[in-house]
């Protein structure tokens, strides 16, 4: 059975990375649980993400 | 005294009176980067020849119609991510070794245009990401005031040899603090301009809505010259603003009398605690900022944290598209620093990025807030001083213990300079202005380097 990372590895086309550095990406997966949780977010469903998307001038 | 000491003004202006030559001036800095880039690596490439051929094509323009430009015959070194045609851009990455610029950036061709000299590439952390790493085809840059010392990064090249007066000036890169990181463990002057205020066209990107190209020099007036000479509208760059073009040098007599400057203290006392010597050379530089003239006041903007949290998500997200083929067929030719690093890209969620990109927003909005209120912001930038260059754990922390990626988020100009020293290597701090107000940036920061013993004090190296 695969790990969970594992799956995650292989979801993002890793599958080299998680043969011969697993470790990292390891500690990849740990390090983006925890930026997600440094921030709120926003109240307002609407909120509009930076920068807004704007269509060309000319 | 050897014209490598000399500032990019003085060197200038003796240039312009035909009391120093350009080759003078290259020879001196040549013969400089014989003696101490053994002992800095601050070079991937050195460019010599080149640069001399250069150098006596400005001296004979000189000689007969003067200098076109304050940076005529002026040696500046480029970060190896930005193109220098004909030669490679290496990244300092196995990945580019073969890589040969076919043009110049845009900032390259500005500063040949204005009749710049380039000694060569510049070492960087690998991509402008990983860290000073022993597992690359090219040695990790060292501090020019303890070669056992990180210089900080990832434009370690550029302040190493800033630093270690082999130029008098060098460009540098900031996503997340790249420039102003080795110009305060090299005690020279950095900054990040405001984002758009000049062309990234032609340097390798690490995260398109956070890069910045920026001046590395060892005086503020200095800087001002260079960004001047580089600053300016280019349609080919997509962030790139239509922004009058300013002199930069315009405001640097003016003082602080007038000037409001909020103290972000939190940023070092609560957010990420600094060292005690940090902590004293702040202080003394905010009441010496308030003796010169300025009203300084506490300022609160939002936590440290959070600013980290968010540029780290859109930095990761973006690098990751950019390095994803690599990540997938050749993640075993990055060092393994720079691996760890830009591995967690590839695990950010689409809704991760927007949710980043809307806190990004509020957190703008804040700091824009706080200029109703001030004018300036003084804030930290690294919380202690450089640490050994061989101690990976210590490394680690310097990226996360420091007060620079706010204005990366924002995209507000910011400064660093030298205001302290501790164990023989310079402490920093960082003024940060409004959008576009780089000119009032400099004005402060001029007033204080004049004010301050540190610009005097040099590296025995």
């Amino acid at each position: 059975m695969m790990h969970n990372a594992e799956i995650l590895a292989r979801a993002a086309g890793l599958d080299r990375a998680w043969r011969d550095h697993q470790a990292d990406v390891e500690e990849a997966i740990a390090a983006v649980a925890k930026l997600r949780a440094g921030f709120p977010r926003p109240r307002d469903a609407a909120a509009e993400p930076m920068p807004a998307y704007q269509v060309p001038s000319k | 005294m050897s014209a490598n000491t000399l500032s990019l003004a003085e060197a200038s202006a003796l240039i312009a009176a035909r009391k120093l030559s350009p080759v003078e001036l290259l020879s001196d800095c040549l013969a400089r980067i014989a003696a101490v880039e053994p002992k800095l690596n601050a070079f991937i490439r050195q460019l010599p020849a080149e640069a001399m051929a250069q150098a006596k094509q400005a001296e004979a323009e000189i000689a007969t119609h003067g200098p076109r430009s304050p940076l005529h015959g002026i040696p500046v070194g480029l970060k190896d991510i930005i193109d220098l045609a004909g030669h490679p851009t290496t990244c300092h990455s196995k990945h580019r070794l073969d890589h040969v610029a076919a043009a110049d950036a845009v900032v390259t061709a500005r500063l040949r245009a204005q009749g710049a000299v380039f000694p060569g590439k510049l070492s960087t952390h690998e991509f402008a990401i990983g860290g000073p790493c022993f597992d690359l085809p090219f040695p990790p840059a060292r501090n020019p005031w303890n070669p056992a010392h990180h210089p900080g990064g990832s434009s370690s090249g550029s302040g190493a040899s800033v630093g270690g007066r082999m130029l008098p000036a060098a460009l540098g890169t900031d996503t997340g603090g790249s420039i102003r990181h080795p110009a305060s463990h090299c005690g020279i002057v950095g900054m990040k301009p405001t984002y758009g205020l000049v062309s990234r066209r032609g340097v390798f990107p690490l995260a398109f809505t956070l890069d910045h190209v920026g001046p590395m020099t060892r005086t503020v007036r200095d800087n001002a010259m260079m960004l001047n000479a580089i600053a300016g509208h280019d349609p080919g760059d997509p962030g790139s603003v239509a922004h009058a073009t300013e002199d930069y040098t315009r405001a640097l007599n003016g003082g602080l009398q007038g000037l409001r400057i909020g103290f972000v203290r939190h940023f070092h006392e609560a957010d990420s605690m600094a060292s005690p010597q940090v902590v004293a050379a702040l202080e003394a530089a905010a009441r010496l900022l308030a003796a010169e003239g300025a009203t300084v006041s506490d300022i609160t903007l939002p936590s440290l944290e959070q600013f980290a949290a968010v540029n780290r998500i859109i930095l990761c997200s973006e690098a990751g598209a950019i390095h994803e083929h690599w990540l997938r067929e050749a993640p075993g030719d990055y060092a393994h620093l720079t691996r760890r690093r830009l591995l967690p890209g590839m695990f950010i969620s689409g809704p991760d990025y927007v949710q980043a990109q809307r806190r990004r927003r509020a957190l703008v909005a804040a700091v824009e807030a706080a200029f109703a209120e001030v004018d300036l912001l003084l804030c930290a930038s690294s919380m202690e001083e450089a640490c050994e260059i061989d101690d990976p754990a210590a490394v680690d922390r310097t990226y996360s213990r420091q007060a620079r990626t706010p204005f990366n988020v924002t995209g507000h100009p910011a400064v660093a300079l030298m205001c302290g020293q501790h164990n023989g290597l310079p402490l920093a701090l960082q003024l940060v202005g409004r959008n576009f107000a780089e000119a009032t940036v400099y004005r402060a920061a001029a007033a204080y380097e004049r004010a301050a013993p540190w610009a005097a004090m040099a590296p025995a190296l």
